[in-house]
């Protein structure tokens, strides 16, 4: 699955120009980003590195279109993303974007399918292929025994992995993942990195927030955000490899 | 994302949360409970009317002769001046106004106004009325036989002792076989048998007193008991008080047990009351419905006149006027009151249903921010959440429905049973049940699931 057809000419994915996001709270203006411009590549993983309160998550929710930037220029894919309207921006988080949350927000009263098989409900697509495609990927990742459960009855890391499943599912250009190992022990992180990694050398293009260097080393560029502004970029010198054989996602028939 | 997969997401919230929904459901069911029974008792309460116009005959005038036999003052002042209701006028009547295309004086066989004994061998009727007619009865009332023929103009004219009965009045004395040609015994004159008519429908339960001739024979005969005792009594107040308890019920059981002879045999031999009139009764049945005003118009002032009561207010004159129709448009508002009650009912517990199933959705809202933000996070729209919310509401509504509908029937079981109003089952009740609470999910369930669909995904999916 190398470069998507759908890249813009000069093969970037997110391309973000003096993007700044205000929030009001009462009489109070907060600016959290205050013009940011980037780009990401097509196949690159990017961390972006940031303290609490830096702007990392609300720049995150902005690149998943969960939220509109007050001003800037934001080109997602290809398509610009400023003044779209809620059912575009639904169908640009549904089609292009494949979230990743710390907390892994799965719904705890469906089983792992359904859960991962949920973007595709919204895509419209019949229930028999997107629960078919939904184990496809859960077999993949290692969860085939555990098709039935529901995503209480399963390890943190399972969790995590079931999670990763429902962003994949849609062939998503772009892979958004907010603090990812943040609730999980380090040999379930180290399992998540190695997912990363492996969806990574089959040409996904990944994005993670974290504040952990630790976990930043393991992708190629790392983007330090500090008061709403990037605050310097570095290309990762040595990448770390997650240990592992990782996982095989050749031969994969999802998202043609 | 498209209807059907609302519909079975919406389905699917439901059944997790299955206390939940059967609390928030109580009211709709209640709600649609009354409305069905609305409509069931509505509906019967329409076909006892319509049942009523074709015992009555809707183009019938009905003149009944007042006898005041409890009020002796009355009953004076009107003998001064007429003789009452007089088969002479009942005619001239019948023949010479040519907006009547039928009518039948009737005479009550009530000797001193005490019951007429029937009996075939040892076996007594209870409680029958015999009635002297014309054979133009059956016409005029629109019965039909089941078995022999009704009274000829020959039985009249040569005063034949012949009777046509009613199906209760056969059950008592032939409970096997056929009655024709029977011979039965009216104050000991004997009749013979020439018809038995079709059982009529008649207005049981919800216009007398309710009445069942199989069930309730005991409990005739103990009013018949105090019914003979009554005439020793001399205090008339209590008297007639009684009497017209009696009457009532007599009434009412004639209504199935009646005895038709021809009205020269009941002229002949009534053992009258010094103040009764010669004819009880003259049923006119005019050419249609449009005539009765002009047509019952005519009898009053011909009847006034000839009684020489223009002086007299018409409630102390000797006969009374009365036509089918204008019972019917009383019963018809009887029930028309009766209706709105009810649906003031419906409508206030419809409406109480629906504030509980805003009350459970709008906390249902609260506690699955989080799902709502996941779903939106993957790609779900205002609109797909909104549907969902409002195909849980409207879902919670139609399966109460459903209950309500089950229970709004036993309710109306129980109202024909303990108030004694018919009620009969109306599809369209069903229709209306399914429609209206669909709409009272609709209604009530917009504004949680629209405060659903506006949350901020981000902020429903932050821990609390």
């Amino acid at each position: 699955m190398p470069d998507s057809p759908r890249s813009s000419g000069n093969g970037c994915v997110i391309r973000a120009r003096e993007v700044r996001k205000t929030y009001e709270s009462g009489a109070r203006k907060v600016e959290a980003l205050c013009g940011v411009s980037f780009e990401v590549r097509a196949g690159e993983f990017v961390s972006i590195m940031g303290a609490s309160g830096s702007g990392k998550s609300t720049l995150l929710h902005v690149l998943g279109c969960l939220h509109q930037a007050t001003s800037g220029l934001y080109e997602l894919d290809g398509v610009r993303v400023e003044g779209l309207d809620d059912v575009e921006l639904s169908r640009l988080r549904n089609s292009k974007i494949g979230v990743v949350f710390q907390q892994y927000n799965l719904l705890p009263n469906e089983d792992i399918v359904s859960n991962v098989a949920l973007p595709l409900l919204y895509s419209g697509i019949p229930r028999g292929v997107r629960e078919a495609r939904a184990r496809e990927i859960l077999v993949m990742l290692g969860l085939g025994d555990r098709l039935e459960h529901k995503p209480t009855e399963l390890s943190g890391g399972q969790e995590q992995r079931v999670s990763i499943a429902r962003a994949l599912v849609n062939n998503p250009a772009i892979i958004l993942a907010d603090e990812p190992t943040g609730s999980l022990d380090s040999e379930s992180g180290l399992e998540v990195m190695s997912v990363f990694q492996s969806l990574n050398k089959i040409g996904k293009t990944i994005i993670q927030v974290t504040h952990d260097r630790d976990k930043a080393d393991y992708s190629k560029r790392i983007i330090h955000i500090r008061d709403g502004t990037i605050e310097a970029e570095e290309a990762v010198g040595n990448v770390r490899q997650a240990p592992g054989a990782g996982v095989d996602f050749s031969g994969t028939s999802w998202g043609d | 994302m498209f209807w059907f997969e609302s519909i079975r997401v919406g389905l699917k919230g439901l059944a997790i949360h299955k206390v939940r929904t059967a609390l928030s459901m109580t009211g709709i069911v209640f709600g649609v409970a009354s409305v069905v029974a609305v409509v069931a008792v509505a509906e019967g309460g329409k076909q006892e009317v319509l049942r009523l116009l074709e015992t009555l005959g809707a183009a019938n005038i009905v003149v009944e002769a007042q006898n005041f036999e409890h009020d002796h003052e009355k009953a004076e002042a009107v003998r001064r001046r007429s003789k009452g209701l007089t088969l002479a006028e009942a005619t001239y009547l019948g023949e010479n106004l040519p907006i009547f295309v039928a009518y039948a004086p009737m005479k009550h066989l009530r000797p001193y106004g005490k019951p007429v004994n029937v009996r075939r061998k040892e076996q007594s009727v209870s409680n029958p009325a015999v009635v002297g007619t014309f054979p133009s009865y059956v016409e005029v009332m629109g019965f039909s036989l089941r078995e022999g023929r009704f009274l000829d103009d020959a039985d009249e004219r040569l005063t034949r002792r012949v009777c046509v009965i009613e199906e209760d009045v056969r059950r008592e004395l032939w409970p096997t076989g056929s009655a024709l040609g029977g011979q039965l015994f009216i104050d000991n004159e004997p009749y013979q048998v020439v018809g038995v008519l079709e059982p009529k429908h008649t207005g049981e339960g919800k216009f007398e007193l309710a009445s069942d001739p199989d069930f309730g024979d005991g409990h005739e005969e103990e009013e018949a008991d105090g019914a003979k005792a009554t005439p020793q009594q001399q205090e008339t107040k209590r008297r007639s008080d009684v009497d017209k308890l009696w009457e009532k019920v007599v009434d009412e059981k004639e209504l199935n047990k009646r005895i038709y002879i021809p009205l020269a045999c009941a002229l002949s031999r009534t053992t009258q009351s010094r103040t009764a009139s010669e004819i009880d009764e003259v049923i006119y049945r005019a050419r249609s419905v449009d005539d009765l005003p002009v047509a019952k118009d005519l009898v009053i002032r011909f009847l006034t006149a000839k009684h020489s009561m223009s002086d007299f207010e018409p409630q102390d004159r000797d006969f009374k006027v009365q036509v089918a129709m204008d019972l019917i448009r009383q019963t018809q508002e009887n029930q028309r009151i009766f209706n709105w009650v009810m649906r003031a009912t419906a409508g206030i517990s419809l409406l109480v249903g629906g504030i509980g199933i805003m009350n459970i959705m709008l906390a249902n809202v609260t506690e699955r921010r989080r799902e709502v933000g996941i779903r939106r996070a993957v790609g779900a729209t205002e609109g797909d959440i909104l549907r969902q919310f409002i195909v849980e509401a409207v879902g919670i509504c139609l399966v109460g429905a459903v209950i309500g509908i089950v229970f709004g029937y036993g309710l109306s079981w129980l109202v024909s049973l303990l108030a004694g109003y018919k009620t009969a089952f109306a599809l369209w009740g069903l229709f209306v049940a399914l429609i209206v609470s669909f709409a009272d999910g609709l209604a009530f369930g917009i504004y949680p699931a629209y405060k659903a669909a506006k949350l901020d995904p981000i902020e429903a999916l932050r821990l609390e």
